[in-house]
């Protein structure tokens, strides 16, 4: 089993679940459509290739949450919007729900190295601009490592380990030094969520209805997943891997 | 009764745990009383209410109780100021009916239905109705009303403003939730609204012992502290 592990980090991201009128919600953590939205980007799929859509989301993917977002509301106005009836504009009102400051940890697995190689060069060159949930709110630091910051806190990309195995071994996110270093000192740590694809029959199954079948603007269609919450212990090795910001200078 | 301001940390890990889990929330407020006993329930016996208010930048929680509570134990970073406890009986001397005072409320306006297959069903024995499903009130007409309705129990009254409509303005805050865990019946959801404007006292007892007790549902979720000020003069 291959995994590809991913660093998702921005001012802002939002990843609606339900929103279709002029409240746009978003979920407390990334969607399986939100994400492959933001891999056909970088592969240069068009919104109206539903059949590559629907092979990207086989992927089974994991979530772990590094740092949760504090949710916050914009009251969005656009103004001049067209009227349906086509004669003369009106203003357009609506309320955005975003995260603010969230850190995820999103693992995407598959029996095919190559598939996941693929996606992994095409994120490092994206054909279109990758964005986190909404246009305005780009990443604000690679997905993933590019060998050329190698200490970085980022993403590891392709590796030979299952969904679980990465996210309960991948270094700890959370860049901030003065947060890594309270947690350091802390013995009575908080586990990191997780949020993994699980099966149906799964006891604990929720379901997810993100599943993209067609993203073509006049008929956007969801399936239903199902996931499974969880947590992952967060260990020593997971604070101090990577962290080389006490180390380097001596 | 104790009012503390807690001026909190954004950055802190535990508080980014709280703020996207209201029983976590509940649990990190009820942790400034270690030394309850465990039968009976907790949050009622110290009359806890809180509330979280967004500031410049960031948010100030505020706590009111019976008793007066220990922050010693909230983690290092949890605060960026030490935690301020005064004590309200002030407060609650002034009041007197005819009274008026500016309020700050976060309620949680709901209404509850019966299914049309539990409502004709013949009651239970014992005369208990059926319990219905609570559900938010969304229109600001309906919460006011909400407020108003919760102003006749609690010995209040909301006056008129210059424009002819009662004096206070609601507005909606996020959805809260809380995540269901193993043993629980399922996970919460708020719908929370901050009541800001004005009010009358009518029955002083009857209002002290709201402003004591707090109001509406989802008072261990933030809902139901009422803020007093003095009014400024129209």
């Amino acid at each position: 089993m291959y995994s590809i592990a991913l660093c998702l980090d921005a001012p802002m991201q939002s990843w609606g679940t339900r929103s279709r009128g002029s409240i746009r919600d978003t979920a407390r953590e990334p969607t399986k459509s939100g994400v492959v939205g933001l891999i056909a980007a970088a592969l240069g799929v068009p919104r109206d290739e539903s059949d590559c859509l629907a092979e990207l989301s086989t992927l089974r993917m994991g979530v772990r949450v590094d740092r949760e977002g504090i949710l916050e509301r914009d009251f969005h106005v656009t103004q001049n919007v067209p009227t349906t009836a086509g004669g003369g504009h009106r203003t357009a009102l609506s309320h955005r729900y975003y995260l603010a400051d969230a850190l995820f940890l999103v693992v995407l697995t598959d029996a095919d190295e190559d598939r996941l190689d693929q996606i992994q060069r095409a994120l490092r060159a994206p054909v279109w601009p990758l964005f986190l949930g909404r246009r305005a709110f780009p990443p604000a630091r690679p997905l993933l490592t590019n060998g050329y910051h190698d200490g970085a806190l980022t993403g590891q990309g392709l590796t030979r380990q299952p969904l679980e195995m990465v996210l309960a071994t991948h270094p700890w996110l959370e860049d901030r030094p003065e947060v890594r270093a309270a947690e350091r000192r802390r013995p009575d740590r908080q586990p990191l969520r997780t949020v993994i694809d699980c099966d149906l029959t799964d006891p604990d199954a929720e379901l997810r209805m993100d599943v993209p079948k067609s993203f073509t603007p006049d008929d956007r269609r969801y399936a239903a997943r199902t996931v499974r919450s969880g947590t992952v212990h967060l260990t020593d090795d997971l604070i101090t891997a990577k962290d080389l910001s006490c180390t380097s200078a001596s | 009764m104790y009012l503390s301001k807690l001026t909190v940390n954004v950055y802190s890990r535990d508080f980014r745990r709280d703020h996207a889990d209201l029983r976590q929330m509940h649990r990190t407020v009820m942790s400034g009383w270690p030394d309850l006993a465990d039968e009976g329930p907790a949050r009622q016996s110290q009359a806890v209410l809180w509330r979280l208010d967004t500031v410049h930048r960031g948010f100030v929680q505020y706590v009111q109780s019976n008793s007066k509570p220990d922050w010693s134990r909230l983690t290092a970073d949890y605060l960026t100021e030490p935690a301020q406890v005064r004590s309200l009986q002030p407060l609650l001397d002034a009041i007197t009916p005819g009274r008026r005072f500016a309020f700050r409320l976060v309620g949680n306006p709901t209404r509850s239905v019966i299914r049309p297959a539990t409502a004709t069903q013949s009651p239970v024995e014992g005369g208990k109705r059926p319990r219905g499903k609570r559900i938010a009130r969304h229109k600001p007409e309906e919460q006011i009303e909400w407020l108003i309705r919760k102003g006749n129990q609690h010995g209040f009254v909301v006056p008129t403003a210059h424009n002819g409509q009662p004096d206070v303005s609601p507005s909606p805050c996020l959805p809260q939730a809380g995540q269901a865990r193993p043993g629980d019946r399922g996970p919460i959801t708020v719908m929370p609204v901050r009541f800001e404007g004005h009010l009358i006292v009518t029955d002083a007892d009857a209002f002290r012992t709201a402003v004591r007790q707090g109001i509406g549902h989802g008072k261990a979720y933030g809902c139901g502290l009422i803020s007093l000020a003095p009014a400024r003069t129209p």
